[in-house]
């Protein structure tokens, strides 16, 4: 589903992400993690194509998208929860999610919005409500929303638990396992490292832009290195 | 009834005011870029409309030919002036804009000559009793016009897909872009819609003062900097705002203050007073 072939992306002269090759099967989640400054949010602005590329490609289904621009990603089929969730903050809450489908006809807006909705019925209950006045929970729901109204195939949430009540946590991980039964790909960046090995099927862990460990979360679960690698400490 | 008829004057200036603050307000909103050439596009309108009524006889022909033109003036602008130099500090667009208008000043007296254009037979200049005043239609016309043009904006800003999506770009560009929205289409948009709004208001200074001339755009310019660092840069409602009680304030001020204060430099009395009490501009929070 998604590839990223020997990838070496940064900003200006310094690279945060360097000579990184990852593999996301279709239908899986891909857990991506590592310490603070490890450069997980650049991996998947790279991605989304808001940074820039030296070196290597990004494929998606086989597509080389490497210098696709970034508001033509969405029609390849991915969409992003990013990092401090970066809503619409003035607009209201279905105008958030009206832009998330911008891409599609808008014929298709009222169906998705009622998918998403189902998805979180607290943000059909805030509907007309500004985001940028949204509980830290809401704001959450409101950002991966936003994204599944593009009607992605990859899905890439940047810190999904950060600053949130264990409430709200557990929420946003009960829609990731209803996404994933769906048979949502999922590029996953967590703090919360347990939460994360228990949802994903692949990990990886970044250190200083590269790839420090990968394998399969059960072999994660059981090796105390990733949790060092996690924390910064080796 | 000195009074209304100094009030009516007043809003007829304001709307002249504010059909140019809001291109230029909508410009810094989305660019944080001060587009002192703005005013260029306002004397284009002028002349443009001038030019256009005479040769066809249509004043509405001569508007419509004058806000596109202007409208596809102001996406060259954009995109061959400020999209090449957008990731360098905002002083050098706002460098690039001062000449451009200087340029822009120079292209008017080379095509269209040194002193000016006239209608041969100037529209809308018969007059008609309101109450105790006489207006002539053409103020009618500026005060209708203006709100027409506003109120549609509102509605396209507020209640349209397009709409949202310029207000995503202003808020988020990075996260508009990966909705889908290209912030390229939305910068071109801008700057025809401000472009355009400024071209109307020239054509409709032309039509009251039957006279358009190069340096026509000069002080609207720089009232129009003034009315938007007032109302709190990048603030649309609040730029209309400021634009009307400008045009009112400086109406009763010429009568009361004109001995002191010239006309022209009320706006910047009342700009250092403001500044001096809200920092912000009137509307700004904090
Ligand atoms: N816009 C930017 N310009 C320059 N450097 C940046 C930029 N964004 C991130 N960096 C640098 O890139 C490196 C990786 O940052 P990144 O945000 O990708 O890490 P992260 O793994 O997401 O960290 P965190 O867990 O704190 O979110 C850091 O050293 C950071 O300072
Ligand atoms: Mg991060």
């Amino acid at each position: 589903m998604l590839e990223l072939d020997n990838l070496t992306a940064g900003y200006g002269d310094f690279l945060a992400v360097q000579n990184v090759n990852l593999r996301v099967s279709a239908g899986t989640v891909y857990a991506l993690l590592g310490a603070n400054g490890a450069g997980k949010t650049s991996t998947i602005m790279t991605i989304a194509g808001h940074v820039g590329v030296m070196n290597g490609r990004v494929l998606l289904d086989g597509r080389d998208i490497t210098g696709l621009p970034a508001h033509r990603r969405t029609q390849t089929g991915m969409a992003v929860a990013p990092e401090g969730r970066r809503l619409f903050a003035d607009l209201s809450v279905e105008e958030n999610l009206i832009l998330g489908g911008y891409a599609h006809a808008r014929g298709e807006e009222p169906q998705s919005k009622q998918r998403v909705y189902d998805l979180f019925p607290r943000l059909q209950e805030r509907a007309t409500q500004r985001a940028g006045t949204l509980s830290g929970g809401e704001q959450q729901m409101l950002a991966i929303g936003r994204a599944l109204m593009a009607k992605p195939l990859l899905l890439m949430i940047d810190e999904l638990s950060l600053g949130l009540m264990p409430k709200a946590v557990d929420l946003c991980y009960e829609a990731l396992a209803a996404l994933k039964a769906a048979g949502m790909t999922i590029l996953l960046v967590e703090q919360n490292t347990t939460r994360a090995l228990e949802v994903a099927d692949d990990v990886c862990v970044l250190e200083s832009g590269r790839i420090a460990w990968s394998g399969t979360s059960a072999a994660a679960r059981g090796d105390s290195a990733v949790l060092d690698l996690c924390l910064g400490m080796k | 009834m000195l009074f209304l008829d100094l009030f009516v004057e007043g809003l007829v200036q304001g709307s002249i005011y504010a059909l140019i603050a809001i291109g230029l307000t909508l410009v810094y909103g989305l660019l944080r870029i001060l587009h002192v050439a703005h005013a260029g596009m306002f004397t284009l309108g002028g002349y443009l409309s001038v030019w256009a009524t005479n040769a066809s006889g249509s004043f509405v022909l001569s508007l419509l030919a004058a806000a596109l033109a202007a409208g596809v003036a102001g996406i060259l602008v954009y995109r061959l002036c400020y999209r090449p130099i957008l990731h360098r500090p905002p002083h050098v667009a706002l460098i690039a804009s001062i000449g451009l208008y200087v340029g822009m000043e120079e292209l008017f007296r080379l095509f269209f000559g040194p002193y000016g254009m006239s209608h041969t037979d100037p529209p809308l200049s018969e007059t008609v009793g309101f109450f105790s005043m006489r207006l002539k239609y053409a103020e009618i016309a500026i005060m209708a016009g203006a709100v027409a043009l506003i109120s549609a904006l509102a509605v396209v800003v507020n209640k349209t897909r397009l709409g949202m999506a310029w207000r995503a770009t202003v808020a988020e560009p990075q996260m508009a872009l990966s909705c889908g929205i290209n912030n390229d289409r939305i910068r071109d948009l801008i700057f025809f819609i401000g472009s355009a709004l400024a071209a109307l208001a020239g054509a409709m200074v032309a039509l009251v003062n039957n006279y358009a001339e190069p340096t026509m755009g000069a002080v609207p310019a720089y009232k129009a900097l003034a009315i938007i660092v007032l109302a709190g840069l990048g603030d649309v409602g609040g730029t209309l705002l400021a634009a009307l009680a400008l045009g009112v304030i400086e109406s009763f001020g010429t009568i009361y203050l004109g001995k002191a204060l010239d006309r022209d430099a009320i706006a910047f009395a009342f700009m250092i007073v403001v500044l001096m009490l809200r920092p912000r501009g009137i509307f700004g929070k904090g």
